[in-house]
C-alpha cells in the first residue's frame, strides 16, 4: 500500500488475523503488519510512539477487554492520533454500529465475508483507495 | 331580554327551581359534587364524594382538600390549579387522590370559580368523575408497552449475537478449509479434496441459516411504504429469477388484481411458496398454478402444485421455524421459508394455510386483507 506505510490490525480472532496476513501477501502489499488484539493493547501501541507511525489501522469491533468503539473513542480524542485513517473491518450490520463508526470518523466500514476469496476482494478494495489517496502528514 | 331556555338546559322562570332541584339530583346521581370557599375549605358535599373518599360529611365539612392529597402530584400541579381558578377562569384536570382508608383514586376534575361582587372567586364547585379504573387500564398499558419495548430490544441483541458470534467461527471454518484445500490439493487426492467441498458446503448452509434468522427476526421490525402492486407482472417477475427446470410449467392466471401491501413483504411470501412448489415437486416435471379469488374485505391467492402432498398432521408444523419434513440433503432447506411467509401475512393482519392430500398435490394460500381506505380504490374492484 502506500509508501509502505506499517499498518495495524487490531483483531483478537488468530484465524481473522491469518485471514488478513494472507490476503495482503496474495496481493501482493509489502507493508509491514504489527498486529494487536484488542482496543487496550492497540492505544499502548499507538501512544507509545513506533519509529513510523502506522498509515492505517484496520480495526476489529467485537473485541476483549476495550472494543473497537471504545478504542475509536480514545483515538479520535487525540490530536495526534486521529490523523491516522481507520478502517472498521467487522462482522456487524448492524445499523447502530456503522452509525457510531462513522460519528468517530472513521475512513471505511467493512464487513467480513465469510467466504475467503471474498474477503481478498475485500482487501483489495482497501489498498486500492489507499494506494491511491493522499493521508496527513 | 333572551329567553334563558335558549341558552341552556334550564326552562323560564315558573318551574326554574323545581327543574333547578331536578338537574341537581341528576347531578349528584352521577358525579362526584364538592363546593368550597375561595380558599377552598369545603363547605358542602354529595353523597358520592364521602363514597369514594370513605371519609363521613362531618369529617369533610370545614377541611381544606388537602385531606385527601395522595402526593402524587407536585406542589406546582396544584400551584397551577389555584393560579387559574384564582384567575376566575374554569380548571379541567385529571387529580389521583388518597381515600381514608389509603387507597388511591383518580378523578376527572372540573373546577369553576364563582365571583363574588368584587370580582374575586367567592366558591368553587368542582365536579369530579371516578377514572381509577381507566387510569388502572393506561398505567397496565403502558407497563406492557414497556415489557414489550424491552422484549423486542432482547431480541434486536439477540439477533445481534447470532449475526455476530455465530458468523465469526463459521468464517475461520471457511477460510481454514478454502487454505486447505488450495494449499494442499496435491496431498489431499480426490476423497479428501471432495471431503473438504463438502465441509464448505456446510459451512454455505449454516451462513444461509444465519442470514435467514437475521431476516426473520427483521420481518416485523423493518416497516416499508405500502404501495399498489400490480400481482401478474409481479409473479412473472419472480417466476423469471427463481427459474424453475423446465419439466416444471408455472402458470399464473389471468388478469391478477393489484393490491395494496409492501412490496418486499409480498414478494418474500410469493417468492417461498413458488420455490417450495418447485423444489419439493419431487419430479422432473410438473405443474404450478397461481389463482386467486377476492371478496369485499381481502384478496386470497392460492399457489397449487402437482407435487406428493403433505401429511395433514404436519398442517401446522410446516409453518413453524426450522421445521422441515424432508433430510437437508435431499433438499437444501433451512426451514425458514414457511415461517418468514406466516410472519409476513400476519404483519399484514391476514392468515396463511395449505390444504393437501399425500399424492394429489398441496395447495397454499393467504388472506390478505384490504387495506384502510387510504389508497385509491384497486384497478380490479
Amino acid at each position: 500500500m502506500r509508501n509502505a506505510l506499517p499498518l495495524l490490525l487490531v483483531e483478537d480472532d488468530l484465524v481473522d488475523v491469518m485471514t488478513v496476513k494472507r490476503a495482503l501477501r496474495e496481493l501482493g502489499a509489502v507493508n509491514p503488519l504489527h498486529v494487536v488484539h484488542n482496543g487496550e493493547q492497540a492505544l499502548a501501541y499507538l501512544q507509545a510512539g513506533a519509529p513510523v507511525s502506522p498509515g492505517l489501522i484496520l480495526l476489529d469491533l467485537n473485541m476483549p477487554r476495550m472494543n473497537g468503539l471504545e478504542f475509536l473513542r480514545h483515538v479520535k480524542a487525540d490530536p495526534q492520533l486521529s490523523r491516522i485513517p481507520v478502517v472498521v473491518l467487522t462482522t456487524s450490520r448492524e445499523e447502530k454500529d456503522r452509525l457510531e463508526s462513522f460519528r468517530h470518523s472513521v475512513a471505511g466500514y467493512m464487513v467480513k465475508p465469510v467466504d475467503y476469496p471474498q474477503f481478498v476482494e475485500v482487501m483489495r478494495t482497501i489498498q486500492a483507495y489507499w494506494s491511491l489517496s493522499e493521508s496527513a502528514p | 331580554m333572551t329567553d334563558p331556555s335558549t341558552t341552556g338546559v334550564m326552562p323560564a322562570a315558573a318551574t326554574a327551581s323545581q327543574e333547578l332541584l331536578n338537574l341537581t339530583k341528576a347531578l349528584d346521581e352521577h358525579a362526584i359534587v364538592a363546593v368550597t370557599d375561595a380558599r377552598g375549605r369545603i363547605l358542602r358535599v354529595n353523597d358520592k364524594f364521602c363514597a369514594i373518599s370513605k371519609y363521613s360529611r362531618d369529617e369533610l365539612l370545614g377541611q381544606d382538600h388537602r385531606i385527601i392529597n395522595s402526593r402524587h402530584h407536585p406542589p406546582e400541579f396544584f400551584q397551577g390549579l389555584w393560579r387559574t381558578i384564582t384567575r376566575g377562569e374554569v380548571w379541567k384536570g385529571e387529580i389521583c387522590n388518597r381515600a381514608k382508608d389509603g387507597a388511591l383514586y383518580w378523578v376527572d376534575t372540573t373546577i369553576v370559580p364563582f365571583l363574588g361582587p368584587d370580582g374575586r372567586p367567592k366558591e368553587h364547585i368542582a365536579i369530579r368523575a371516578d377514572i381509577t379504573e381507566r387510569k388502572r387500564a393506561e398505567q397496565r398499558q403502558a407497563e406492557l408497552m414497556a415489557e414489550l419495548k424491552e422484549i423486542n430490544q432482547e431480541l434486536n441483541q439477540f439477533a445481534y449475537v447470532v449475526s455476530h458470534d455465530l458468523k465469526a467461527p463459521l468464517r475461520a471454518i471457511s477460510s481454514l478449509a478454502s487454505w486447505l484445500a488450495e494449499d494442499y490439493a496435491e496431498k489431499l487426492g480426490p476423497d479428501g479434496r471432495s471431503q473438504l467441498g463438502l465441509l464448505l458446503g456446510r459451512v454455505k448452509r449454516m451462513d444461509a441459516l444465519v442470514d435467514g434468522i437475521l431476516r426473520y427476526s427483521r420481518i416485523g421490525r423493518e416497516q416499508e411504504e405500502v404501495a399498489a402492486i400490480d400481482v401478474g407482472p409481479l409473479l412473472h417477475e419472480i417466476v423469471e429469477m427463481l427459474g424453475p427446470p423446465a419439466g416444471i410449467r408455472v402458470e399464473i392466471g389471468a388478469s391478477m388484481p393489484t393490491v395494496y401491501c409492501e412490496r418486499t413483504r409480498l414478494t418474500q411470501v410469493f417468492e417461498n411458496l413458488i420455490s417450495n412448489a418447485v423444489k419439493y415437486m419431487g419430479r422432473p416435471d410438473g405443474r404450478i398454478w397461481i389463482g386467486w379469488a377476492e371478496s369485499p374485505e381481502a384478496w386470497t391467492f392460492h399457489v397449487r402444485d402437482t407435487g406428493p402432498g403433505i401429511d395433514e398432521r404436519y398442517f401446522e408444523k410446516i409453518f413453524q421455524i426450522f421445521q422441515t419434513l424432508t433430510a437437508r440433503d435431499e433438499a437444501e432447506s433451512t426451514g425458514i421459508g414457511l415461517a418468514v411467509v406466516k410472519k409476513n401475512v400476519e404483519v399484514c393482519g391476514g392468515q396463511v394455510w395449505v390444504e393437501s392430500k399425500l399424492g394429489e398435490g398441496s395447495t397454499f394460500s393467504f388472506r390478505l386483507p384490504k387495506a384502510p381506505v387510504r389508497t385509491p380504490k384497486a384497478q380490479h374492484a
